[in-house]
């Protein structure tokens, strides 16, 4: 409740509100996923203060995600892997003249997602908080490989890549210079590289850059469609019988998905898809435009998001693109999220929890009328819409440090996410690895001066070694299972 | 096994995987630079770096065997030739970066992002250069007016009295 007390002052809303309205303006236009949005958006809030500016966040990141459905169901492109389901269901959708009930209900369902996962978050949490109070370094060391192995291995297409992007982003966290000892690590000697990389840029590069290259010399033939909106935007008395049942079985779906420290808000959009149509009464709608298709996998989408930001404030975790630039933010103003941050800044983390059910609801009662505004950002023809992206990059990655380095820095970085799109290597590891690997890397280190060396020290504690072993199941597991599966199949081919 | 026609659509392929291999050689080369680790501690600043950079290595020699057998699970080579890469819009995007890099302390922010925006939009085929100019400089002048007296960030003014 104290919560509510710092977010309800009139400034905090009104940077509620201004996060809201930037974040959907920036976070509708195509290519631009919310992680991007968050990462330009980054350097808006230098010179707000922490609450403020986190309460900013807040607003930005619903807003993109608002934003990013109404792309993918009107443009069929798809921002990130968690919206392909809404794009492509809602794409149907609109191209039978059904674009405004399509993205009313993947508003409203965002809305009641959010706000039911936001109430999961205020309870879930504390527990978390509990629990990882009595967490020490190998314990939270072992936490995050798990996370790691996940977020690269488990959820991809190929573990192999995944991991490779995720090394990549390791690799890339460990430039500059060393916390622990002062040693300045694979910096060259470049006085900007001492000081290590900004997670901004290569966010941006990654993403904003790389999208830039990929659509000029990649998707010249591709002519995107923009649909036109015609007829009412509101839902009908069906389309809310309909869209009832798979924005609650979305949300129960999406939340725990989100809150477990592996990630992936891609599981349970199928998962949900896949119910909703066991469940339909008229299964043969799915494919070609059905609400519930809609309804379901954007709820769930939203909840599993909202459930990411339990591990990132519970215990430090980010598990998607998105949580590890909002970490980045925190750190900005020198604060850690993880169990002490409760602790110790528990006026913020309340203001911050707060403004996500206000900054919810501000986007559904402000931004849903205004959709025809936002509509009006897709029509802006190509070779313009990306070169404005291209100034609103550099800005951004400018903006952090004053360098022009880093403009050059963000132009290889964009070439990298170029080559990483051709050659199919996720993106998002690369910018897990390079935020957390520096916070690993602490704990690992104080694992082993607390036990002077002893690698055991993992295996002894109950909790470390249980997660250890979760994960390197989660990694041969798979591997041995194929080999067992096509052992018997090459049995059956003899006889 | 593959035959070594098809190998040769996964030049590029075997090009990234080798890639991964000299970056994770290099970084071991660089790591053995690093002070060992000092009195109680037992870990240093080698450690994650030694991690990361075998584990770069590993991963590039199972990418080089995926690449020179079969190919990378899941690309689809044939698809990518048949899409070839536009190199000359590669270039423009590329030259619009590289320029705004090198205007932005001199020149300013307001005109490295008027060049950056014609020749970005280049890249994209349009060629109509005072339109784009034009639209470049609003676009530029508003950021810069909105961040600068706005939001107090510190953009470079450059070559204009502003």
């Amino acid at each position: 409740m104290s919560g509510f007390s710092v977010a309800l002052t009139l400034t905090n809303l009104m940077w509620c509100f201004v996060g809201v309205t930037l974040g959907t303006a920036v976070g509708v236009l195509p290519g631009i996923g919310p992680a991007v949005t968050v990462a330009l958006l980054l350097p808006v809030t230098t010179k707000v203060d922490p609450s403020g500016a986190l309460i900013m966040f807040a607003g930005i990141y619903y807003g993109a995600m608002y934003g990013g459905s109404t792309t993918s169901i009107l443009l069929n492109t798809p921002g990130e892997s968690a919206t392909i389901i809404t794009a492509m269901e809602g794409n149907q959708m609109a191209k039978r003249g059904r674009a405004g009930p399509a993205l009313a209900t993947s508003a409203i369902g965002s809305f009641v997602a959010g706000t039911l996962a936001t109430v999961a978050l205020t309870f879930v949490s504390p527990l978390v908080v509990d629990v990882a109070l009595s967490f020490g370094p190998p314990e939270f060391f072992a936490l995050m490989v798990l996370a790691f192995v996940t977020v690269s291995a488990v959820l991809g297409e190929s573990p192999l890549r995944g991991l490779t992007a995720l090394f990549i982003g390791l690799a890339i966290g460990l430039v500059g210079i060393d916390n622990q000892s002062g040693t300045a690590r694979f910096a060259f000697n470049v006085p900007q590289l001492l000081d290590g990389i900004e997670v901004v840029t290569v966010a941006v590069g990654l993403f904003a850059v790389g999208e830039t290259l990929w659509s000029a010399a990649k998707d010249y033939k591709v002519e995107e469609s923009l649909i036109q909106m015609s007829g009412s935007i509101w839902m009908k008395a069906d389309d809310w019988k309909r869209s009832i049942g798979p924005w609650l079985r979305g949300t129960v779906i999406g939340f725990p998905f989100g809150a477990m420290p592996a990630g992936g808000a891609e599981i349970p959009t199928f998962i949900s898809y896949a119910l909703e149509k066991k469940l339909a009464k008229n299964p043969e709608e799915f494919g070609h435009g059905a609400i519930e298709g809609v309804a379901g996998p954007e709820a769930a989408n939203n909840a599993s998001s909202t459930g990411t930001m339990t591990s990132l404030l519970a215990l430090g975790l980010p598990t998607s693109a998105t949580a590890a630039i909002l970490l980045a933010a925190f750190q900005q103003y020198g604060l850690q999220p993880g169990p002490m941050l409760f602790v110790n800044s528990a006026d913020l983390v309340w203001g911050l929890i707060a403004s996500m059910y206000i900054g919810n609801l501000m986007l559904l009662v402000l931004n849903l009328p205004l959709i025809g505004v936002w509509v009006k950002l897709l029509k802006i023809p190509k070779p313009q819409l990306y070169a404005g992206i291209l100034i609103f990059a550099t800005l951004g990655v400018y903006g952090m440090r004053q360098s022009a380095f880093d403009i050059f820095l963000l132009y290889v970085i964009g070439v990298l996410g170029f080559l990483m799109r051709r050659f199919d290597f996720p993106t998002a590891p690369v910018i897990i690895g390079m935020i957390l690997g520096p916070l690993a890397e602490a704990q690992l280190r104080r694992s082993l001066s607390i036990s002077q060396g002893d690698w055991m020290i993992f295996l002894q504690k109950p909790l470390s070694a249980s997660l250890l072993v979760i994960t390197a199941l989660m990694v041969v597991g798979p591997w041995v299972w194929n080999k067992l599966k096509n052992g018997s199949a090459d049995k059956n081919a003899k006889h | 096994m593959a035959s070594p026609e098809t190998r040769k659509g996964r030049t590029g392929q075997i090009v990234v995987a080798a890639a991964v291999l000299i970056l994770g050689i290099l970084m071991a080369v660089g790591t053995l630079q690093f002070p060992e680790a000092t009195g109680y501690a037992k870990v240093g600043p080698r450690l994650m770096p030694a991690i990361v950079s075998g584990a770069l290595i590993l991963l590039s020699l199972m990418l080089l065997k995926e690449a020179w057998f079969g190919g990378f699970k899941d690309v689809d080579e044939e698809a990518a030739a048949a899409n070839p890469t536009n190199w000359k819009a590669f270039a423009w995007i590329s030259g619009a970066m590289i320029v705004n890099g090198l205007l932005m302390v001199p020149a300013g922010f307001v005109i490295a992002g008027i060049v950056m925006f014609v020749m970005a939009a280049r890249g994209f085929g349009s060629t109509r250069w005072l339109k784009n100019a034009g639209i470049g400089a609003i676009l530029a002048a508003m950021t810069y007016a909105f961040f600068n007296y706005g939001l107090g960030l510190n953009l470079p003014a450059g070559l204009l009295p502003i």
